[in-house]
This record gives structure tokens, C-alpha cells and sequence, in this order.
């Protein structure tokens, strides 16, 4: 019974860590309907903008996160504009953002010399702001789609492995850390038998601010109410009014936002960061947002708690080698218990 | 109307990924088309040199026609007549490489590659094969047995290679490796440790020293200097590398009358280990045994130093521990790590540290055991390649299985009978953030 | 053999053996089921087939029959429970399963010791896996002999799609994927059926495993992990639900796409991911779309389709969505 105080320290952090990676994955899902998988990759690059600001730029910790937030929102947003939102709706200036996109892409992984680089890459950059105004100010588009609700799974698979690829290709796939002393390594002792680092502790802090910000902003806003509004109904929304396209563009800036201060934070408390950090967490993250509920945030936190326990439990009682057993075990139970999550809305005939 | 302008612009499009795909192409680097007829200007160069009645040309005659070669070739192609045989080479010796250059194993993969490419460059431009040149045709196996046997297919029907080097992992060289034993091709695996990858046939050779003959050494030294009677054992059980290190080290362990209190697992990827680490404390072992790549121990091992595992508590692992990235990631927390392994970067003999610097200097990073037995490995080729006088597999496999005591950055090198490197391994200990010699 | 064949065997091969993979998760799309188990399927085949084949003296098609057989069994077991589930869940429940059918393989010999406590025990030897003794393949009629079962069941797999397809019984699935409560007011028992198709499902996959086996050689956990189970999903996907061609096409594109980009290097892999992209942003309905194929086919008859049919065809494209 020693370890119980330690572990259940444990337990919690490891719980927050899943908690900050999975709230941003099912804010996008309950709208959606979208399994994003290209969420660990933007989650990667969260953690790749802020070690660049560390290192690169020599930022503090404090303007670095913010930054490493605003850099995976935008790329979360590009990530819906090329992958997703082609096949809601077709428009003009859509079409004009891949062609800059493309321009792009061949600018960085080409082996020019550096004019003609940073020209090709300025030039695609420039086309696919023009693409993303112009698609903002369509309003007839070319065409209205329906798909079948698996065809943005498949685009985000793409989309995925373009992003790895290329962060291997920038970075290289060596496993990088913050420099030592960004922040302390001293641990804090909490009770007798239990301590923390204090960059644990810092996760947990910014991820109960984060939540409660979030919380705030889903409920007490207008931006909130419209996210509610069309998870509800997309239809409806559109007749009365609401942006949609906007607002989907809003939440997925939130999630990749929520994804990026997840990978600077954890990228720093674990003490590496990698092109596939990503696909690591994305089996556990696609779990506590099943159990905890499809898109619902407090749900996917509870959930994040949950698991995080069950694992920590599991290997200081049970057996270290059938961790993960149990945590599968746990949500095939729930969703035979009750399919729709622990916390979720509705019930299991909703797709 | 609508759907037709949508559907125009959409075939625009894909005319244009068309275009990038050609134009990446283009300034891809040149290596990748096909130089043909590399290889029968070899072999006619050789049979040419075979007609002229010099003592080399009569080597290489000996080491083409017959596969198991007769006592007199090999004497003449070890003898004194290596420079002229050299002379007989001519052209592009295409040899193979296949790594992991994409996918779970792209930490390795790159570094041995480079490794390799700085090997080939050197040996070209110090011209030790006389006027013949190695032409390397890496190839990536995206770290799974689907990208690795197609490789080792075009390697071998298309590019026609002599030998291959790699591949990175183990698991796909169990399952790559028989292709080229049946066609008659070397393989040498520069980082292949687990059981069953020389018992494939008599072509295929590693220099990469299994755990099983460093870890007993490591535990049985380590026990003696440190005086350990209960430790706990930590490794992945999700990769071939890291446990069956565990299978040796737990055999070692054993036989040294070592008691085990806690076996711990974890997974490749995991960042976490606290859960482990904590049960480990409570237990109170003498030792940590960690089977693990440098990645995760370095995790391991700042985790459970913040946990309050005391200093006095030393972690004790294998060669992958043998990486400047412990130290890197780790930071303080790497201090005092013991390992066992096969090569040690601050070795001053037989041009390693030249290696390290040029390496330091090309590519930004210190090299890893990965890079220097893969820059090894393209040495040991060209070697028996030089030595035999012939760029034909059957020639270099026989001029291989003959090589003693050659020097290379991981000390003096052989062969033995089961085609498995004999070099003496080394125990080592970080200190100041460097590896040194434990004493 | 020609040197085509035996330049791309290997690809040929795996291609075989991804078509068979994107059929076993055909049949359950059919019915509109989304099941991620097939990769665990998988496992539980060849797992099956490389024990027969390193334990005993079977020939290979002992240890195929038997790894159906074990597969339909833990198919059924599993099946009962959670084929009530719809959609995402049902998915979810899948993929948990396939993790969990890879744990036990990475830790199997741990359980058998449990049981047997017998400490020797090493029948599935962990991560390390059990490696299959190579046998260097005769060719029987310009084709290796471990290339003939893959291609005879991928044969019979499409012919056992098509008369599927215009069977009662596959009527009856793709009715229930179309609308399920009208189905059972029809008196279809829709859970025997949907349980059905995912049995069927867990064989060809367990099949396609067990014939694997030659061929990938050395049978371990990491084969099976969630991303192959994605990558099925993918080539089913990409290649199109509406026929069996689709998986057929979408496995035989991801298989070679790779292989044919080899001579990008670097950029290979960000190439495939384009592709990948833009085939599904252009052809939702992965690029078998029989509907696309007939317009295609009409214009180039027609000349230019003129604005009435375009508009025709823009309806049904929102309707059937």
C-alpha cells in the first residue's frame, strides 16, 4: 500500500495529459461527425511550433505556448479547408487554395536553391490566402456533396501522413526535447510519499484553465451557442442564420488550438517530442472520447481521469503487460453497458 | 451545369499533382535511374583480367567458377596480391542498403544511412578499390515487412546488386533475408541482434554484436563491482530488440544468482513510466535492469530519478542505451547509466574518432552505434570485396567468411564459422553527460 | 515467369493478400456495419496457420481451414455481443477488440503458463513472433506456388461477391445497410443477419491470414496493429462500397502506390498522401464510383452531356447521399 499516494498522483497527471490531447478531438467529432485522425499530427506540430519558438527564437515558455496554440489553430483550420470542407462544399476558391497548396509543398520538399525555395513557398502561401478569402466570399459554390460519412476519415488519413512526412522531413525523425531548464526539475513534495514535478503540475494547472475556459466559451458565448446549435442541427442552424461554415472553421481553430498547448506542455513534461508522437496517443485519445461520450467535453475529461487511472492501477496491482488490455476491456464494457458513452447524449442509433 | 465547371477544375487539378509528382521526380537526386549494364561491365572486366596470366586474374577465375573456394585462391587473394587483384576491378560495384527511413523505426534508419553514404564516399575518392567504384542504391523499407521485401526484390532482379546491407530491423530481415539467400546475394545486417538471422543461410553475415554475447558480461561485471543481490527488471515487450535483450539479461541474471523482484513492461511509443517506476521504489531493488532503446530509457530514467529513486540505484542495459540521444534527453537523470555495447564512440583507435568527427562535422550530430556499425559494416564490404578482387556475391560471401582481424572503429573484426562478428564488446558509463570506460 | 511477375511477386502477393482484406470488411460495409476487427481476425489466422505449420506436419491448407475455423468461433462469441451496437460504437467496440486479440498475442505465452505452469512455455514467443522456415517457392504455370492459394481465393471471393450480390440473401444485407427498421418490418431477422455478415467477415479475414503466412514469413504482434486495421478500412474505402470491385481496385492502388513512388525517395511518402487526398476529395465514393465511370462513358458517346442530364445527375447525387 506505499505507492498508493504516488500512484494516484500518477493517475491524475496521466489523466490531464489525456484530457488536454482528447477535448480538442471531440470538440471536432460531436460536430462533426468527423473521426479526425489527422489530430495527432496537429497535436505533433503543436509541439514542434513551440520548440522552435524555444529554441529557434529564443521565446520564453510563456509566449511560446500561446504561440505553439495560434500555429496549430491556423493548421487545424488549413487541415479542415483542404481535407474536409472539399467535400461539404465545392467552391472556387478551394480549388484556388489547393492549387497554392501544392505550389507550396513543392517549395519545401524540393531541392532548389534558397531564392527559388522561399519564392515557390511565399507564392503558394500567397495563392492560398487568396484561396481562403475567396472561398469565404463565395456564396454560390460549385457544388453541394454528400458524401459517405467515412470519405473524411480516409482524407484525414492523408492528410496525416503528409504532415508526419513532412515534420520528418524538416525536423528529422531524432527525438528532440526543450532545452534543459525550461523549467525546473525539481520535484515538489506533495504528501508523505508523493511528489510532482512541476512541470506536471504546470500541465495541470493550464489544463484545468484551459477546460474552464473552453466550458465558458461553449456555454456563455455566441460562438458556443452556434457550435451547440449546429452540433444539434445543422440545418436548422443554416436556416436561422448561422454562419456554418464560419463556425466550423472557429471550432476546428479551438481544437488544433487545444492540441497545440497539448503538445508543447506534454512534449516538455515527458521530455521528447518526435514526428509520431502523435500516433501514439491517438488509440487512447479515440477511447476516452468513446467512453466519455461522443463530443461531449466534460464527458472526455471524465474519461481522460478514468482511463488514466485504470492504467496507472492496473500496472502497480495487476500485471504492466495487459495494461492496455484492460483499458479495451473497460470500453467494450461501456459500450455495452451504455453505448453512448458514460457521458454522452442521445443514444446509439445516432451516427 | 455547376457539377460540369467542378469536375473541369478537379481534372485541372489532378493534371497538376501529376506535374508535381513529375517535377519532384526530376530533381529528386539522380541516383534512382537505372544505370544499366554496371554489372556486366564488372564481370567482363573481371573475366578480361582472368585471360591476362596474371596471379590476381587466376584469383578471381578461382573465385568465380567455384563457390566454395579452393585453398589455393584463398591463400593468393589474403596474400601479398591484394593490390593487384584491386587493379582487376573496374566500374560500378552496385551494392544495396536497405533502411528504415520512414515509418516506427525512422530514428535509425536515417543515421545508418548517412553512415553508410559517408563510408561510400570515402572509399571511392581514397580509391582502395583501384579505379572501380561502389555504387550504393539505398532503398527504404518504411520499417515493415511489406516495404522491406519488395526492396530486397528490386535490389536483386532490377538493380542486380552484389550484396546488401541491412535491413534496419531484425523482424524484417527474418523475413527479407531468405530471398537473398536463395538468390545467391550477401546480406551483411549492420543492426540485426535477434536469434535466427545467420542461421538463414551462408550468405548472410551482421557485425552487429548479438545481446547475447554482451549482456552476460555486463551483468557478471556489474555484479562484481557493484554488489547487487535484488534488482528490478523493466523492458518493452512490444519490440523484438528490447525483449529479447530481456530474455538474455533474465538468463544472466539468473545464472549470476541475481533475484528479480519485479518484472515491469511497457510499450514502444509510451512516454509514461511513472506507474513502473513507483512500484519499482517501493520495492527497494539494489538495481535497475533496463532493456530498452536509448529513447525510452532516457524517459525511464528522468522519471524515476523525479520519483526519488536514489542515485545509489544504478540502471544497467544494453547496447541501446549505446546513443548520444540518453544523454541528450535524459540530461542529468543519464548520469552513472551502466551498458554494455558493442562500440564506444570515445575509442581512439583505428580511425573512430576521424569517424566521429567527420560524421560531427557532415551531419550536425554526434554518430550512434547504429551509424558506426553501419559505416563499419560498408568497410568490412569493400574489405573483402578488395581482398578477392571480384564483384560477384559468391566471390565476396567466400572472401568475407575469410576475413581476421581487420581494423575497423569497432576494434579488431572476424567472422566466426556461424558468419556471426567477433570483437570484443565494451562496458561503459556516462560521466558528465559522455560515455567513459566503466572500471 | 515474365519479368514483370517475377520483378513485382512481392507486390503482387501482398496486393492478394489486401484484396482478400478489403473483401472481408466489404461484406460487413455491405451491410452497414463498420468493423475494425478484421486486422485482429487476421492475427487470430495467421497465428493459427504458424503454429500448424511450425508444430506440425500439416500442409498449409490444414492450417487455413483451421484458422477459419477458430476465427468464425471467436467471431461468433464476440459477434453476440456487439452486434446490437451501430456505427461509430460498433467501430470503436472493433478496434478494441483487434488491440485486445494483439495483446494476447504479445503476452499469450504468459496466460498458457498460467494455465499449464509449464515455465518453458514459448508457443507464441512474444514480439519476437514465430518465424516461418522459407522455402524457396517452385513456379507451377509461370506463377511461384505461394502465389496460386492467394490468387485462387481471392478468385473465389469474388465469385462468391457476385452471385452475393445478386442473391436473396444479398439483398437482404444491403437492405438492412439502406434502412433497418424497414427491414425488420419486412420480417428480416436483422441481427441474426448483421451477426452473419461479420462472422463471414472474420473468416476471409482469418483466410487471407492464414495464406499469408508464407509470404510475410515471420508472424508477429506488430503486423497487426490499429493501422493495418486502418489501412483495410482505407482500401475499402478509397476504392469504393457500392461493388466488390471497389476494395478490390482501392487494395490493389494502396499496395503498389508505395512501390511505384520508390523512385521519389524522400518525397514518397508525402506523394502518396496527396494522392490518397485527392482521390477521395474527388471520387467520395472511392474511385470505383460506377456512376462516374457511366458519365464518363456517356460523354465521350455523346460528345458533350448537355445541361438537363448534368442537372439529373446532380439530383441524384444529393438524394442518394
Amino acid at each position: 500500500m506505499e505507492q498508493l499516494p504516488q500512484q494516484l498522483v500518477n493517475g491524475i497527471w496521466q489523466g490531464a495529459a489525456l484530457a488536454l490531447f482528447a477535448v480538442g478531438y471531440t470538440l471536432v467529432f460531436g460536430l462533426l461527425d468527423i473521426v479526425n485522425l489527422a489530430h495527432g499530427a496537429t497535436y505533433m506540430w503543436g509541439a514542434f511550433f513551440g520548440f522552435v519558438c524555444v529554441t529557434k527564437l529564443n521565446w520564453s515558455l510563456w509566449l511560446a505556448i500561446p504561440a505553439a496554440m495560434i500555429g496549430a489553430g491556423l493548421l487545424a483550420i488549413l487541415l479542415d479547408r483542404l481535407a474536409f470542407k472539399p467535400l461539404r462544399t465545392l467552391t472556387r476558391g478551394g480549388l484556388v487554395l489547393w492549387g497554392g497548396f501544392l505550389i507550396l509543398l513543392l517549395g519545401i520538399v524540393g531541392k532548389w536553391d534558397d531564392p527559388l525555395k522561399w519564392t515557390l513557398i511565399g507564392a503558394g502561401a500567397i495563392i492560398m490566402l487568396v484561396g481562403v478569402v475567396q472561398d469565404y466570399l463565395t456564396k454560390v459554390p460549385l457544388q453541394v456533396r454528400q458524401v459517405p460519412h467515412l470519405a473524411p476519415m480516409i482524407a484525414s488519413i492523408g492528410a496525416s501522413i503528409i504532415l508526419i512526412s513532412l515534420s520528418q522531413g524538416i525536423f528529422g525523425a531524432q527525438v528532440a526535447r526543450f532545452p534543459p531548464g525550461t523549467v525546473s526539475d525539481e520535484p515538489i513534495q506533495l504528501v508523505s510519499g508523493a511528489v510532482i514535478a512541476p512541470v506536471q503540475l504546470l500541465v495541470l494547472v493550464i489544463g484545468v484553465v484551459l477546460m474552464l475556459a473552453l466550458n465558458f466559451l461553449i456555454t456563455r458565448t455566441q460562438v458556443g451557442r452556434a457550435i451547440r446549435a449546429i452540433a444539434f442541427n445543422e440545418r436548422t442552424s443554416r436556416l436561422l442564420g448561422i454562419n456554418v461554415d464560419f463556425v466550423i472553421a472557429q471550432t476546428f481553430f479551438l481544437s488544433g488550438a487545444l492540441a497545440g498547448a497539448a503538445g508543447v506542455l506534454l512534449g516538455l513534461a515527458v521530455r521528447r517530442i518526435d514526428a509520431t508522437m502523435g500516433n501514439d496517443v491517438e488509440l487512447a485519445g479515440l477511447t476516452v472520447i468513446i467512453v466519455g461520450g461522443m463530443g461531449s467535453i466534460w464527458g472526455a475529461v471524465a474519461a481522460a481521469f478514468l482511463v488514466g487511472m485504470l492504467r496507472v492501477l492496473s500496472v502497480a496491482y495487476l500485471d504492466s503487460s495487459f495494461r492496455d488490455a484492460f483499458v479495451f476491456g473497460l470500453l467494450i464494457l461501456v459500450l455495452l453497458v451504455r453505448p453512448s458513452g458514460l457521458f454522452g447524449r442521445g443514444s446509439s442509433t445516432r451516427a | 451545369m455547376t457539377i460540369k465547371r467542378g469536375f473541369l477544375k478537379v481534372s485541372l487539378l489532378a493534371a497538376l499533382v501529376m506535374l508535381v509528382s513529375l517535377v519532384l521526380a526530376a530533381c529528386g537526386d539522380n541516383t534512382a535511374t537505372p544505370v544499366p549494364a554496371t554489372t556486366a561491365a564488372a564481370t567482363k572486366a573481371a573475366t578480361t583480367a582472368a585471360g591476362a596470366t596474371t596471379a590476381a586474374g587466376a584469383t578471381t577465375a578461382a573465385a568465380t567458377t567455384a563457390s566454395g573456394a579452393t585453398t589455393a585462391a584463398a591463400t593468393t587473394a589474403a596474400g601479398a596480391t591484394t593490390a593487384a587483384a584491386a587493379s582487376t576491378l573496374t566500374g560500378d560495384i552496385p551494392i544495396g542498403a536497405v533502411w528504415s527511413l520512414t515509418g516506427g523505426a525512422a530514428i535509425y534508419g536515417p543515421s545508418q544511412k548517412n553512415a553508410a553514404d559517408m563510408a561510400v564516399d570515402e572509399i571511392n575518392k581514397s580509391g582502395m578499390l583501384g579505379t572501380a567504384k561502389i555504387k550504393l542504391i539505398t532503398e527504404d523499407d518504411r520499417s515493415v515487412k511489406e516495404g522491406g521485401i519488395p526492396a530486397f526484390d528490386k535490389l536483386i532482379n532490377q538493380d542486380k546488386v552484389v550484396a546488401i546491407l541491412g535491413p534496419t530491423l531484425s523482424s524484417t530481415a527474418l523475413a527479407t533475408n531468405p530471398v537473398a539467400q536463395d538468390k545467391k546475394v550477401v546480406v551483411l545486417g549492420v543492426s540485426n541482434t535477434a536469434g535466427g538471422i545467420v542461421e538463414i543461410g551462408n550468405y548472410v553475415f551482421r557485425d552487429s554484436l548479438p545481446e547475447a554475447s554482451v549482456i552476460p558480461n555486463t551483468v557478471k561485471a556489474t555484479k562484481e563491482k557493484l554488489g547487487y543481490k535484488n534488482v528490478a527488471v523493466m523492458y518493452g515487450d512490444d519490440d523484438a530488440f528490447t525483449k529479447s535483450g530481456y530474455d538474455v539479461f533474465k538468463k544472466a541474471l539468473d545464472d549470476n544468482g541475481v533475484k528479480i523482484l519485479t518484472t515491469e513492461t511497457f510499450k514502444k511509443g509510451d512516454t509514461d513510466f511513472s506507474a513502473q517506476l513507483t512500484k519499482i521504489k517501493s520495492l527497494n531493488p539494489d538495481a535497475i535492469i533496463v532493456s530498452a532503446l536509448a529513447e525510452e530509457a532516457a524517459g525511464i530514467m528522468s522519471q524515476g530519478r523525479q520519483l526519488g529513486i536514489p542515485t545509489t540505484v544504478k540502471f544497467i542495459g544494453g547496447n541501446g542505451f549505446n546513443s548520444a540521444q540518453l544523454a541528450k534527453l535524459a540530461g542529468a537523470a543519464a548520469e552513472d547509466a551502466i551498458s554494455g555495447a558493442a562500440w564506444f564512440i570515445s575509442n581512439d583507435a583505428n580511425g573512430n574518432q576521424n569517424f566521429v568527427k567527420a560524421y560531427t562535422a557532415k551531419y550536425g550530430t554526434a554518430p550512434d552505434q547504429f551509424a558506426a556499425q553501419a559505416y563499419a559494416g560498408v568497410y568490412i564490404l569493400a574489405t573483402a570485396i578488395k581482398n578477392t578482387g571480384a564483384a560477384n556475391s559468391t566471390a565476396i560471401r567466400d572472401s568475407l567468411a575469410k576475413l581476421k582481424d581487420i581494423d575497423t572503429i569497432l576494434g579488431k573484426f572476424s567472422f566466426d564459422d556461424t558468419r556471426n562478428p567477433v570483437h570484443t564488446p565494451i562496458l561503459q558509463i556516462v560521466k558528465n553527460g559522455k560515455f567513459e570506460l566503466f572500471k | 515467369m515474365p519479368d514483370f511477375i517475377s520483378n513485382n511477386i512481392a507486390t503482387i502477393n501482398f496486393s492478394l493478400i489486401n484484396i482478400a482484406l478489403g473483401l472481408s470488411i466489404f461484406i460487413t460495409l455491405f451491410t452497414g456495419m463498420l468493423s475494425l476487427a478484421n486486422a485482429g481476425f487476421m492475427a487470430i489466422g495467421a497465428y493459427t496457420a504458424a503454429v500448424i505449420a511450425t508444430r506440425t506436419d500439416f500442409p498449409l491448407f490444414g492450417g487455413f481451414l483451421l484458422a477459419i475455423i477458430v476465427a468464425v468461433v471467436v467471431a461468433i462469441i464476440f459477434g453476440l455481443l456487439i452486434v446490437r451496437l451501430r456505427e461509430i460504437f460498433l467501430a470503436i467496440a472493433t478496434l478494441g477488440f483487434g488491440e485486445i486479440v494483439r495483446i494476447f498475442f504479445l503476452n499469450g505465452d504468459k496466460v498458457v503458463k498460467a494455465f499449464t505452469g509449464d515455465e518453458n512455455t514459448n508457443v507464441f514467443n512474444g514480439a519476437e513472433g514465430i518465424t516461418i522456415k522459407y522455402k524457396s517457392p517452385q513456379d507451377i504455370l509461370g506463377l511461384p506456388e505461394t502465389t496460386w492459394p492467394l490468387l485462387l481465393y481471392v478468385a473465389v471471393l469474388i465469385y462468391f461477391m457476385i452471385t452475393l450480390q445478386k442473391s436473396r440473401f444479398g439483398r437482404v444485407l444491403s437492405a438492412i445497410r439502406l434502412d433497418e427498421s424497414a427491414a425488420s418490418t419486412l420480417g428480416i431477422n436483422v441481427v441474426r443477419y448483421r451477426l452473419l455478415a461479420f462472422v463471414i467477415g472474420a473468416g476471409i479475414a482469418a483466410g487471407a491470414g492464414a495464406l499469408s503466412t508464407p509470404i510475410v514469413r515471420v508472424i508477429e504482434p506488430r503486423n497487426y496493429v490499429f493501422g493495418r486495421a486502418v489501412d483495410i478500412l482505407a482500401s475499402a474505402v478509397l476504392g469504393g462500397m457500392t461493388t466488390w470491385i471497389g476494395p478490390v481496385l482501392g487494395a490493389i492502388l494502396l499496395t503498389a502506390l508505395p512501390e511505384i513512388l520508390r523512385f521519389l525517395k524522400d518525397q514518397r511518402e508525402i506523394v502518396n498522401g496527396l494522392i490518397i487526398m485527392i482521390a477521395i476529395i474527388y471520387l467520395p465514393r472511392g474511385i470505383s464510383d460506377p456512376r462516374f465511370w457511366s458519365s464518363l462513358w456517356r460523354k465521350r458517346k455523346s460528345g458533350q452531356g448537355n445541361a438537363a442530364e448534368v442537372a439529373t445527375e446532380k439530383e441524384k447525387e444529393v438524394k442518394t447521399g
